[in-house]
């Protein structure tokens, strides 16, 4: 029931972007320039500009479920062509550096909780609010720094190949590591006191069992609920990320239609980030359901 | 009795903010946020003081110069002191992300008390239009608000002080709904105390210490976003002295000038660290149920 309001929601948002633009949408698609009245006069007829607001969220959205998001003010090309061409960079990006971090971060905080106290624990807690704190630009910089300008290991921007994906990967890695470091070490330490971890080690059931198959297992809703809400954040950053590495997803075509006031693409970007920020979101809500049947009975 | 009196007096002083303060010295973490919060603050304030340039001076003679005795951090490709640039950059990003905040802070109090204070249509209209709103990833919804508003500093404060909005709200209203079924607010209306009374004398003071937390916590995320979008070129314009816009430059000279990356990055991470570790001390202390 709710999901199909929100869905509805975001186009409500997405629509009234170009709405409460200031201006005149003609002079932005002009750059400025004003064009002769009989065009413009076309182009408001051609767009459905002279209807009322409503009007114009109705045909926004016929045109959005059909799979038609216009044409971008300044390649002039299909909106929907241009995402196409750069979502699935951002999406690869965005899930290798998830499954990196998830790996890292969850080895890293069941080890510290494992051995809470420890220099170990004191190391990762301490990397993880540095991780925490480190502009994602900033680190990615440094990262060309280090490993392109002065080793020559990777190229410092671009896309193409394997090597191209590594520090971008490795820079939205390090971030979402912390966080998740953090959240598994708490979650793991409030399972780690229950009853069911004593009987399992008085029966004898080895230690690194114990801990990832009876605790990690007992340990991993929140850390999934987390990975949902990183993914999205993911794709926000991807902003940020593919500005410093030249990356061409999705993120850099953000940053240079709103640069460029190119609104038809600016609403198609915010709206396929925020659909898929949603549906991941739910499917990470129907995963709970499996991974803990009682939530599914509840 | 005198010595019950000031038990008192010393039990009052413990509910009280400032009270519970001292806490945060004793407390590892918060004492280093504290001792970097308070250094980046008092740079800020005291940036013309220790300024040895003038930070917009050019002096094309000197660009991309290393860090000297005259030029501690190195000079831009305009060859301007990076590090008076950085001292005056600590006042733009304090200023504006505590601006930022602030805007969070007063439109999120303003709707999380209507919500959770007089519920009913309200609340369900106000809970569920933020809810829909954290649909959006944060930094999107900053966007699309810059997208809309133009890019510069000051339309960036207010779209990420707007993009705070629901968590505050939410966050708000929580602790309204807890408060206000505490017999303390049953008891004021019972000696006639009118609602604007109740919010403004019992609630606000009553849930201060939790919103005190959630601003420091916030505080970090916003410095970041705000270097984000001057990043990006869609916060900040030349010459508005804020840290991520002085980064924009180093990519290009980052073969040539590290530096020029390095110092700009250190002053964002010591900010956000400082507030973080700060932030973290003080939901220990005033707020243990949230700790991790």
């Amino acid at each position: 029931m709710i999901l199909p309001l929100l869905l509805i929601f975001i186009t409500i948002v997405v629509f009234s972007i170009r709405v409460l633009v200031p201006g005149d949408p003609i002079e932005i698609m002009f750059f400025g320039e004003r064009p002769p009245e009989e065009v413009i006069q076309q182009i408001r007829a051609d767009f459905g500009l002279d209807k009322p607001v409503y009007t114009q969220y109705f045909i926004f959205m016929r045109g959005a479920l059909r799979g038609d998001l216009g044409v971008s003010y300044r390649t002039r090309r299909l909106v929907t062509d241009e995402i196409a061409a750069r979502f699935p960079r951002t999406l690869q990006l965005a899930i290798v550096s998830l499954a990196i971090s998830t790996i890292g971060g969850i080895f890293a905080g069941v080890v510290s909780a494992y051995k809470k106290d420890s220099f170990f624990d004191l190391f990762i807690m301490g990397f993880s609010i540095l991780g925490i704190s480190m502009p994602i630009f900033v680190l990615g910089l440094i990262l060309i720094n280090v490993f392109s300008v002065n080793l020559g290991w990777f190229p410092v921007y671009g896309t193409g190949t394997w090597r191209h994906m590594v520090l971008p990967a490795i820079t939205l890695g390090v971030v979402n590591i912390a966080v998740i470091a953090r959240v598994t070490r708490s979650s793991m330490l409030e399972e780690l006191r229950k009853d069911y971890v004593r009987t399992a080690r008085s029966k004898g059931v080895r230690e690194n069992i114990v801990l990832f198959r009876h605790t990690l297992k007992n340990a991993i809703i929140p850390i999934i609920t987390l990975m949902g809400l990183r993914f999205g954040n993911l794709l926000g950053s991807a902003f940020i990320t593919e500005t410093v590495f030249a990356w061409h997803g999705i993120g850099e075509l953000g940053v240079n239609a709103i640069q460029a006031r190119d609104f038809p693409l600016v609403q198609g970007i915010v709206l396929v980030i925020a659909i898929s920020y949603v549906l991941i979101n739910t499917f990470v809500d129907i995963i709970y359901g499996f991974l803990n049947p009682r939530i599914r009975f509840q | 009795m005198e010595k019950q009196k000031e038990e008192q007096k010393e039990e009052q002083k413990q509910r009280t903010f400032f009270g519970n303060f001292r806490k945060v010295f004793k407390h590892k973490q918060g004492l280093i946020g504290i001792i970097l919060v308070g250094f980046i603050l008092f740079l800020a304030i005291f940036s013309p003081f220790f300024s040895p340039h003038n930070p917009l001076t050019r002096n094309m003679v000197r660009m991309l110069e290393p860090p000297s005795r005259d030029h501690f951090f190195g000079t831009d490709v305009m060859g301007r002191d990076q590090f008076s640039q950085i001292l005056f950059g600590a006042r733009v990003t304090m200023g504006s992300s505590m601006t930022s905040v602030i805007i969070s802070l007063a439109i999120g109090l303003f709707l999380g008390i209507i919500a959770g204070f007089f519920g009913g249509y309200l609340d369900l209209i106000i809970t569920t239009i933020m809810d829909f709103l954290l649909s959006f990833p944060t930094l999107i919804m900053a966007l699309v608000i810059v997208s809309i508003l133009g890019a510069n500093l000051t339309n960036a404060v207010i779209a990420v002080g707007l993009q705070g909005v629901p968590i505050f709200t939410r966050f708000i209203r929580g602790e309204v709904l807890v408060q206000k079924n505490i017999e303390y607010i049953e008891g004021a209306r019972a000696l006639g105390a009118k609602n604007i009374r109740i919010i403004f004398k019992h609630l606000i003071p009553n849930i201060s210490s939790q919103i005190i937390v959630l601003v420091s916590l916030e505080i970090p995320r916003v410095i970041l976003m705000l270097a984000g979008l001057g990043f990006i070129g869609l916060g900040a314009q030349p010459p508005v002295l804020e840290w991520g816009r002085l980064l924009v430059s180093s990519r290009d000279f980052i073969h040539l000038a590290p530096w020029l990356l390095y110092f700009p990055g250190l002053a964002i991470m010591i900010s956000v660290l400082g507030f973080n570790l700060l932030g973290n001390a003080l939901r220990d202390i005033y707020d243990p149920s949230l700790r991790e």
